[in-house]
């Protein structure tokens, strides 16, 4: 599994602590099922920035790339793996 | 709408009178120095932590000023979203003409604010920090879509008010800061006192037409947004750009500290006590 998506992995838990950990697959849906709720979003891309190195141009993302763990690794990392 | 129409037409007759060229009303120097304030200091977002206290005034001045292009770039972002929503309510439904008149003005003023604010990031800054705020589209009951847009920008406009107002007013600031602040805030106590009215109208018209989930929804929402809208006044890049280190962990601890939670709290205190009065809030916000 890709270091980027475990910390991010590791960062919804730490700030949603009443999530189950098993729920948190790679394809489960984030918003849906409540694991990480839409005024997290903001604070998630400050975090996506810092992990990237680089700031987030919210003009080129879409809401469906929040959509799960493998989406938003394809989204912000694909090119670093 | 009678008395929201009244309302409108005497807030239309007050921007006539103090109609103006952004233009005209502002010079610009070729460079601005940072042996001057631009930001109020008790207002930067890192105040009253052990961070802040370690940064010599030279430190503490350059903060100020990248906290100025912050601040001007979240009024960029909002007002951005403002204009795409004030055009769509123009000779609307069968809302009373006296209210478009007015959201002609509320627009044009929007614009014109832009324009100031772009113009002094553009200039100084060389930048405007990029918007972070995403919405995600869903479904909305009938008005829920209006009242919702215009009591997120009643939050908006609350908040920058606040600090337009205390730094309209503060003599230690480069004149073109207070300045800016100044006339923003002149406009901005007409846009508040309509979207005060035409929120709560809003709510009380259409929120007992909704389900229950429904009103709950956009109960917890609003306080939601109101969170969002805060965050967008701790940006790592501003720290990152006055030259502190690891702006990121700067960014988290001041989220979090209780001096800065309590400053969030009494900015916003008038705007949560509207909501809850009204009803359209049913507990503050953890902010
Ligand atoms: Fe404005
Ligand atoms: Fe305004």
């Amino acid at each position: 599994m890709s270091n980027f998506k475990t910390q991010i992995r590791d960062w919804i838990l730490a700030k949603n602590p009443k999530v189950d950990g098993a729920v948190l697959t790679d394809d489960a849906p984030l918003l849906e099922k409540k694991i990480l709720t839409s005024i997290q979003i903001m604070d998630l891309i400050l975090y996506l920035e810092h992990l990237q190195g680089r700031p987030v141009d919210i003009d080129q993302v879409q809401p469906e790339n929040f959509h799960s763990l493998n989406t938003i690794h394809a989204a912000f990392f694909a090119a670093a793996g | 709408m009678e008395r929201l129409a009244k309302i409108a037409r005497k807030l239309s007759d007050a921007s006539i009178k103090r109609y103006n060229s952004p233009y005209e009303e502002f010079q610009w120097p070729e460079n601005l120095s940072l042996d001057d304030w631009h930001f109020s200091p008790e207002l930067i977002s890192i105040y009253g932590l052990e961070e802040f206290d370690a940064l010599n005034d030279a430190q503490r001045k350059k903060l100020a000023f990248w906290e100025t292009v912050n601040f001007f770039g979240i009024n960029i972002h909002g007002e951005k979203a403002l204009i795409g929503g004030l055009a769509e309510h123009l000779y609307y439904m069968d809302w009373s003409p006296e209210l478009s008149e007015y959201l002609h003005h509320f627009l044009d003023e929007e614009n014109k604010h832009m324009t100031v604010f772009g113009t002094f990031c553009h200039r100084y800054g060389k930048k405007v920090y990029a918007d972070k705020k995403m919405s995600f589209p869903r479904k909305y009951e009938k008005g829920e879509a209006d009242f919702l847009f215009f009591a997120k920008v009643v939050i908006f406009e609350e908040l920058v008010d606040h600090y337009n107002l205390a730094m309209g007013k503060d003599e230690r600031l480069h004149p073109l800061a207070r300045q800016i602040n100044q006339y923003h805030h002149n406009d901005e106590s007409r846009h508040l006192a309509f979207g005060r009215e035409l929120t709560k109208k809003l709510f009380e018209q259409w929120s007992p037409t909704w389900k229950p989930e429904t009103v709950a929804g956009v109960q917890s929402y609003l306080a939601n947004y109101m969170v969002s809208t805060w965050r967008e006044y701790y940006n790592p890049a501003v720290y990152a750009d006055a030259g502190i280190d690891n702006g990121y962990a700067l960014y988290q601890k001041a989220w979090d500290a209780p001096v800065c939670r309590a400053h969030r709290e009494a900015v916003s205190r008038s705007c949560i006590d509207y909501f809850l009065e009204n009803r359209m809030m049913t507990e503050a916000p953890a902010l």
